[in-house]
């Protein structure tokens, strides 16, 4: 059965673990352009001098068409991972920087397959709720609704910061971004001139980046870059070796131009990552690979800003018997303006995707195997400055997808910018997730038909507040509670039992706190911690109209716990330590962990650092996914960078 | 719409507090904000600085900012520092005439025109400068980049004046220098 753990093979899964046993051969088997500054709210009457040192180096200062604002008075809970953040974390894949967020929890399956998820239905095959962008390209798969972070990756020496959003997006989001929004933004060009070399290896790991940038003419920048990686084995549960090592490259350019009062960005990646399947046998080669290209123009318009932005993706999945591809075209447009004391922004979307699976002989398969999905979204929010530092923010989204037809998503938000700097939200959010090809197309005649499924929804009531009491003291704290409704189900035929029919005929509650905060000891020593608290209600047991006990939901530590310290012990020494303490799974076992990292500047231009990576346990696991799970043991990796 | 007056309606609620009246008519109004984020920078660097002792004549002694060469702020940086505090101390803004009297600064903020002015012989002073005003660069430099105000900080050169600066502060700029 392991043989198949891959992206085709999520078929399987998903279907019944229960049946999948009795099956021989159970194989084979979005985002507009919004930024979080879009989706906060603006600060009203904002007096500068109560802003943080953060804060100001938020505020847009030559945009005149746009009211500056801060992620810090966004009616949302937002986490943000600053490249400094990622740096000294010594991290060296996106989904590692991620765990740095406490609002997610990130689940390391293999040595390149993670799962990532806030709020719940965390798992490889089930964390299908969120998100991701890079640069305002959605990166989440139409094939499972999750995100394939084998294939995903970014170079974090350019990684301007990472915005990471727990709870739905609004209306300025995807309706993929029902449980949380992943912003990944890279810096602009004229921030990435010169070159850049780092490389770094160790007992389990070995990466590498280039990058070279420089001016563009007079109102311009661009960069290019390239990085390859390789990763170690993981460790069977039961013992051996995985035999599931990994390595790929990846290459890409950025150019930003400003011509007249407009900006233009155009850039480009492409990729090829060789992975193995079939592990447990003699392991054979598979390979991910891919490209992308996007666009992005705004210039000012009526008083304010126009946005338009294009991309286009392709990602395809090469195993034997087993090709999935996905060819995905992108246009969005948005209009920013003030009238008054609102805030408006308009903006439409239009994104197709060319999906196609080969599915190997004898197993599930997608009826058809190609599929052209569409889905259209238009979208309004007016944020309102009500006056006394109250902002009220009213969002609407009518989305159309070819699968299941228009939804129409409202949020409303309010947040209040006390006297003293501090900020209380609130918001209630009607959020979905549109059914995806294995949902819609998952065929095994005789055993499973491709149904009806609809989109998930789901209702979020939050509640938040944020202050920063003291000049070295800030912290967060965020309530939800969130009910879903048509969750993924798996139901039986009357009288006949089969064929089976993925439904969606899923109940659930879900709520829990969220809180975090920093604090600066000494001006070279900061102290920060994160929580998290969730609580799932729903019924587990199996009935003909769910067969899988609601396995959709996933499965979540209740608590866990993020303590980092981050220490400047000299002027050219920085000790970090971070440690990550995670409940119990479903049939997993809680685990702490602890990564250290020692770094030493040289000069302004070199630096090197040493990281122990998950240093307590001799092994741990940290996702409860049977087939696919794998543990993790101590490791060391060293780094040199060199920028000039 | 009228695109002009909408600009004005943004900027105005962004700087109420800051300027008393509304900004006279044909003030370059962008200038305007990004001094005014220039000015409070020039506040919070107090609190994420450390100086040596003996820097303060005594206890109460207030930090001292101060602007040379020509001064952009139109009264930003008094509205800014007034009633906040640093290490629990005052702030204090002036403007020396001299090299001299400029060494007893805690920050110096460096206009157009100011070179001179920087004090020799790496006393204990923050000296701060802005792309807008020269390219020589002093401990923390001011730059503009994608759109925001942020700066880049010098490492080596605060050390050489036995100046530490707050790890907050260095995970803000956009590069740190040696140190």
């Amino acid at each position: 059965m392991r043989q198949f753990r891959r992206g085709a093979a999520v078929a399987a899964f998903l279907v019944l673990p229960a049946v999948a046993q009795a099956e021989e051969a159970p194989a084979g088997a979005e985002a507009p352009i919004a930024t979080a500054r879009q989706l906060g709210f603006g600060p009203g009457d904002q007096d500068l001098t109560r802003l943080s040192l953060e804060e100001l180096a938020m505020v847009e200062v030559t945009s005149v068409s746009r009211r500056p604002e801060a992620l810090a008075d966004a009616a949302a809970a937002i986490f943000v991972i600053s490249n400094d953040d990622i740096r000294r974390s010594g991290a060296t894949s996106l989904p590692e920087a991620l765990r740095l967020a406490p609002n997610l929890n990130v689940q390391r399956v293999n040595s390149v397959d993670y799962a990532i998820s806030a709020r719940g239905f965390n798992g490889y095959e089930t964390s299908n709720k969120l998100l991701v962008l890079v640069d305002g390209r959605s990166i989440y798969s139409t094939l499972h609704s999750g995100v394939f972070w084998d294939a995903r990756d970014v170079m974090l020496q350019d990684v301007e910061r990472i915005e990471v959003i727990s709870g739905p997006g609004g209306a300025l989001y995807g309706s993929n971004a029902m449980n949380g929004v992943i912003n990944i933004i890279t810096r602009p060009a004229a921030d990435t001139r010169g070159t850049l070399i780092s490389v770094g290896a160790g007992n389990r790991d070995a990466d590498w980046a280039l990058r070279h940038g420089g001016d563009l003419g007079g109102s311009g920048a661009w960069r290019i870059y390239a990085m390859g990686h390789r990763r170690g084995e993981s460790w069977d549960p039961a013992g051996p070796e995985a035999n599931d090592d990994a390595e790929g490259t990846r290459a890409g350019v950025r150019a930003d131009w400003r011509a007249g009062d407009g900006r233009l960005t155009l850039q480009g990646d492409v990729f090829d990552n060789q992975v193995t399947i079939n592990e447990n046998l003699l392991g054979t080669e598979a390979h991910v690979r891919g490209g992308n290209l996007l666009g992005r123009w705004s210039a000012p318009l009526a008083g304010g800003e126009l946005q338009v932005q294009a991309f286009w993706d392709r990602y395809e999945r090469d195993e034997p018997d087993t090709l999935e591809k996905s060819e995905t075209w992108d246009l969005a447009v948005q209009h920013a303006m003030e009238i008054g004391r609102h805030r408006i922004v308009l903006g439409a979307g239009h994104r197709e995707v060319d999906s196609h699976l080969t599915a190997p002989p004898g197993g599930p398969f997608l009826d058809p195997p190609d599929r052209t999905l569409t889905l259209t979204n238009l979208f309004a929010q007016d944020q309102i400055a009500l006056g006394g530092g109250v902002t009220l923010t009213l969002g609407a989204k009518f989305e159309d997808n070819s699968f299941s037809g228009p939804e129409f998503l409202p949020s409303v938000r309010v947040a209040w910018q006390r006297p003293g700097g501090d900020l209380l939200w609130g918001a209630i959010s009607r959020a979905s997730r549109t059914p995806n090809r294995i949902e819609r197309d998952l065929t095994l005649p005789g055993f499973l038909v491709g149904a009806e499924f609809r989109s998930e929804t789901a209702t979020a009531y939050e509640l938040g507040y944020r202050a920063n009491p003291l000049p070295r003291l800030s912290f967060s704290i965020n309530a939800f509670y969130n009910v879903y409704d048509d969750l993924r189900t798996v139901s039986a035929t009357p009288v006949t039992l089969l064929p089976l029919n993925l439904t969606n005929r899923g109940e659930a509650e879900t709520w829990g706190v969220e809180a975090w905060g920093s604090y600066d000891v000494t001006p070279a020593w900061r102290l920060s911690a994160g929580l998290t608290a969730l609580t799932k209600d729903y019924d587990p047991t199996p009935t003909l109209d769910d067969l899988s006990g609601l396995i959709s939901i996933g499965d979540d530590p209740e608590h866990q716990l993020l303590v980092r310290s981050q220490h400047d012990l000299t002027d050219t020494l920085e000790l970090d330590v971070r440690l990550r303490a995670v409940d119990d799974l479903a049939t997993v076992d809680g685990y702490v962990e602890a990564d250290v990292r020692l770094g030493w500047r040289l000069t302004d231009q070199l630096e090197l650092s040493v990281t122990g990576r998950n240093l307590i346990e001799d092994r741990h696991v940290e996702t409860s996914d049977p087939l696919r799970g794998r543990a993790f043991g101590r490791s060391i990796f060293g780094a040199l960078q060199v920028s000039f | 719409m009228f695109p002009g007056r909408a600009s004005i309606i943004v900027l105005a609620a962004l700087i109420q507090g800051l300027v008393p009246a509304a900004p006279a008519a044909g003030q370059p109004l962008q200038s305007t904000l990004e001094y005014s984020v220039k000015a409070n920078y020039l506040v919070r660097f107090a609190a994420f600085v450390e100086w040596p002792a003996q820097s303060f004549a005594t206890n109460r002694a207030p930090v001292v900012i101060c602007v040379v060469g020509r001064d952009p702020f139109e009264g930003a940086l008094e509205r800014a520092a007034r009633a906040q505090t640093a290490h629990g101390r005052a702030l204090a803004v002036r403007r020396p005439a001299t090299a001299e009297a400029a060494a007893d600064c805690h920050i110096l903020y460096v206009g157009r025109g100011g070179d001179s002015l920087i004090p020799a012989g790496e006393p204990a002073v923050l000296v701060v400068t802005d792309a807008a005003a020269t390219a020589n660069r002093g401990m923390i430099h001011f730059v503009i980049a994608d759109d925001r105000v942020r700066f880049h900080i010098d490492l080596q050169a605060a050390s050489r004046s036995r100046l530490s600066i707050s790890s907050r502060l260095l995970n803000l700029a956009l590069s740190v220098r040696g140190g």
